[in-house]
């Protein structure tokens, strides 16, 4: 099992400046880095850490901060039989490089992420919107969207 | 008009069988599909928003409806969060503990009647379908007798379950456990030997071990890939370590 200690102490020595803090919560280890250097960090985990597989890529809304959105990566690593959260907070407006080069899931995970919540993925092959239709207006994660909805135009094709 | 070009085909939204109304884009050359672009949004519900606004015991009906196949296991996922996030795990009861177990395999054997039946149903294999609806109907006779619900039950929630069982459950219950190997073998006849199902399964839709960890594709899938992996034997909850269950793999991920 390798340590969350050892994890940082490799990602720091690699990645300059990308590890702003680190917490563990109830068991879940938590790396906080900084948003542009994201593609950095994914990579050198998985290269690195052995963490082969991207299980979840989602954000959340922290409405009323000054970098309201959280992108939050979850990864795991079967040889290790070990996850690990990894954060970076993003401003309204503010993109993220995808990772889709590093892991190929992330490619329908950050166009659900796009869709819901409206964060802009620099790079990304196809960010078309996943779950809602095209045309579609408003973003329904975002914690300010009303929960009845935004009238929508519907047009039938 | 002798120019070679790809034909486009709409597939769905309203495909006859419906199950989670999928909508593909296909680009066909003969036979063959060489692009499909998939539109997945159909049965989109906003559970999570949903969720935003009502409490942890409220948002717990919701949680059936994520798969109506596998509500008891839903519940189970969400309860154990809403439980770890208030960090009062070691607060639920051995009792509950063994019971969510107990329902979850059940409802897993349900599931796994529906999929495997409809998906053998839908690719020109019918009677094994009346087979394993009849024995699914069995278990969730035995699951209402427990939760007072085939489908919907919000039994399992966060502090344990809604209620103890009673004698006619663990009769029940014991009588389908005696009876389903059997029934297995049932299963077994109708498909082994069925020529035009075993043609559409074997060597079909292939996904290796690597193929799988690249787009986070787990469960039966990356087990059918090879990879001995099972949640409940990799991170054990719900004391599963305590079981004695052994991981079925298979070897080059294909659908049979």
């Amino acid at each position: 099992m390798v340590q969350l200690s050892q994890i940082l102490e490799g990602l720091k020595g690699s990645v300059e400046g990308a590890v702003l803090s680190s917490e563990t919560f109830r068991g879940q280890d938590v790396i906080r880095v900084e948003a542009s250097a994201i593609v950095d960090v994914m990579t050198y985990l998985r290269d690195n850490c052995s963490f082969d597989m991207l299980t979840d890529l989602t954000a959340v809304d922290y409405l009323g901060r000054e970098k309201r959105f959280e992108m939050v990566y979850i990864l795991y690593s079967f040889e290790h039989n070990r996850r690990l959260h990894v954060k970076a907070t993003l401003a309204d407006g503010e993109k993220i490089a995808t990772i889709e080069g590093v892991w190929k899931a992330a490619n329908w995970l950050e166009r659900e992420v796009y869709d819901l919540l409206g964060i802009h993925f620099e790079g990304h092959s196809d960010l078309r919107r996943i779950l809602l239709w095209d045309g579609y207006e408003g973003h329904p994660l975002r914690k300010d969207f009303p929960l009845k909805g935004i009238p929508q135009k519907t047009t039938y094709r | 008009m002798s120019e070679k070009r790809n034909m486009i085909v709409n597939f769905g939204p309203s495909h006859p069988a419906t199950h989670g109304v999928l909508r593909v884009i296909l680009e066909l050359d003969g036979e063959t599909v060489v692009d499909a672009i998939p539109h997945m949004g159909h049965l989109h519900r906003g559970l999570e928003k949903l969720a935003e606004h009502k409490t942890y015991h409220q948002a717990l009906p919701l949680t059936d409806r994520m798969d109506y196949t596998g509500a008891l296991i839903n519940n189970l996922g969400y309860s154990l969060a809403v439980e770890k996030l208030l960090d009062i795990e070691d607060a639920i009861p051995e009792r509950a503990t063994v019971l969510r177990v107990l329902l979850c395999e059940l409802q897993r054997i349900a599931a796994h009647l529906l999929w495997f039946s409809t998906h053998a149903l839908d690719i020109g294999a019918m009677t094994v379908f009346f087979y394993a609806f009849r024995d699914r109907e069995t278990i969730h006779d035995i699951l209402e007798q427990a939760t007072g619900a085939r489908l919907t039950p919000s039994f399992i929630r966060p502090g344990g379950v809604a209620a103890d069982i009673n004698d006619k459950f663990i009769e029940k219950a014991r009588a389908f456990v005696k009876s389903f190997p059997a029934l297995m073998d049932e299963y077994e006849l109708l498909l082994n030997k069925n020529k035009i199902w075993l043609k559409r399964t074997q060597n079909i839709g292939m996904m290796s071990a690597e193929e799988c960890k690249q787009y986070a594709v787990t469960g039966p899938v990356l087990r059918a890939a090879g990879i001995k992996w099972d949640l409940r034997k990799a991170q054990p909850y719900c004391d599963y370590d305590s079981y004695d269950f052994e991981i079925p793999t298979g070897t080059i991920g294909d659908v049979w």
